[in-house]
């Protein structure tokens, strides 16, 4: 893996590319947390030092059938080819006597999975892109998935994680300003339901970090306390998420050894997983290249 | 009349002058809040102690945070472990090996990436320590050559 400098990242089309795609999305969250800021500081959830976390996607797997069990197998690994096959598995069996109780919940994940790994390969490794990936278009496929989980939605009130599945989807339709206008309060609305809901969901903290940490201070965003989040979530639930993004945050600190860290903890995780093998090559180019120059 | 604030040449050096007063004065700043034994001091700041090989004012606040580790947070322990590492602080050994039973897998692998840097006999004896950590990636790191 080459190590870039910071003179190479910004000579870069394709980085410069995703970082203005960055600079959009942060302007556009700022949007989502800034609407009804009132309202918004007094039903902000709070993550305290002493909270039972767990990973409501792998608990919600134990208690489903094979398809969901080698779906959560496939998002730690980014194994396109499993995700697309429990997909084909839930559109197959939709309104079937086969269907599962679940199934619209698994079947919005997967799909949403699609779209965060399509984005991964876009912003890292784009020659590297899965080809099925490459056909999908951003907004009728989140629309399509959103309508999935809000069916769902609507028949388990009680269930948090499909609310943090919708914010998820608001939040990767949001480009620029006016994506952020319209979809980041629907983001933000819907991860706060997800937590209210269960206090413990370690995703839907990811979530919240990921919002704290993109948005200017004036809207609500503070890089401490999303690092504090993720540490949290890291520590307790061993958390793939969690993980990869503090590997992500110290590398664009120019952090490496703290990078390293989580990039490795990341790959125990998932050792198959693109994203942490590429983080990892990464912080460990960095911190050779610090050694040789002293 | 001085004009001399109206040649480009003169504009020069002396915006270097303006510049070079600005970053020292930052730089005095920037770790005074390490020197004092602030709770509140940033990650950044500690991380920059690491740089500051020249100044060793700097040494002792590090060990400080190592040994007082339990009033600080995670991240600010970790960088102090990246700092000590960075300026090959033997002094700070004692304090690193008592930090063998933390309970943080993070703080404990930093310990070795720090002990390993240093390098000097203390510092392996200390390392071989960690070769029996729980945790199977800090045995690693342990274990490989650095």
């Amino acid at each position: 893996m080459p190590v870039l400098k910071k003179s190479a990242k910004a000579g870069n089309p394709q980085i410069r590319r995703s970082h203005f795609a960055g600079a959009a999305l942060i302007v556009a969250l700022g949007f989502g947390l800034h609407h009804d800021a009132a309202a918004a500081d007094d039903a902000e959830p709070k993550l305290e030092a002493d909270a039972k976390l767990h990973d409501p996607l792998a608990d919600n797997a134990k208690s489903g059938d094979a398809t969901a069990q080698s779906l959560v197998k496939a998002i730690a690994a980014y194994d396109v080819a499993g995700i697309e096959s429990a997909i084909q598995t839930f559109e197959k069996r939709a309104g079937t006597a086969e269907a599962h109780a679940d199934d619209d919940y698994f079947h919005a994940q997967a799909r949403l999975s699609r779209l965060q790994i399509k984005r991964f390969y876009e912003t890292d490794l784009k020659d590297r892109m899965p080809k099925s990936l490459e056909s999908i278009e951003l907004d009728p496929y989140a629309d399509a998935t959103l309508v999935i989980a809000q069916r769902y939605a609507a028949a388990h009130p009680d269930h948090s994680d499909v609310q943090r599945v919708i914010g998820e989807l608001y939040s990767a339709k949001i480009r620029g300003m006016t994506g952020g206008m319209t979809y980041g309060p629907k983001a933000r609305d819907a991860i706060h339901a997800a937590l209210a809901k269960d206090p413990g969901n370690s995703i839907a903290w990811v979530c919240q970090g990921r919002m704290h940490y993109h948005n200017p201070s004036f809207a609500g965003g503070d890089k401490v306390l999303a690092l504090v989040e993720f540490r949290k979530v890291a520590e307790s639930t061993n958390d793939l998420r969690a993980h990869l993004y503090m590997a992500r945050i110290y590398r664009d600190r120019e952090m490496y050894t703290q990078a390293r860290f989580f990039a490795k903890k990341a790959l125990k995780a998932a050792p198959d997983n693109p994203e942490a093998k590429m983080l990892l090559e990464d912080a460990a180019a960095h911190e050779k290249q610090g050694k040789a120059n002293g | 009349m001085n004009t001399s604030h109206r040649n480009p040449r003169c504009r020069a050096p002396l915006a270097f002058s303006a510049f070079a007063l600005g970053a020292l004065a930052f730089g005095c700043a920037s770790h005074s809040k390490l020197l004092n034994n602030d709770k509140t001091v940033s990650e950044e700041e500690v991380r920059a102690a690491g740089a500051a090989t020249a100044d060793p004012a700097l040494g002792a606040p590090l060990v400080h945070i190592l040994e007082h580790h339990a009033d600080y947070d995670t991240s600010i322990v970790v960088a102090a472990l990246v700092a000590v590492g960075d300026r090959k602080d033997a002094s700070a050994v004692g304090a690193i090996d008592a930090l063998r039973t933390h309970p943080s897998e993070e703080v404990r692998w930093h310990c070795v990436l720090a002990l390993k840097q240093i390098g000097d006999d203390a510092a392996r004896k200390a390392l071989a320590a960690f070769a029996s950590d729980e945790s199977a990636i800090i045995r690693e790191e342990a274990s490989e050559n650095s």
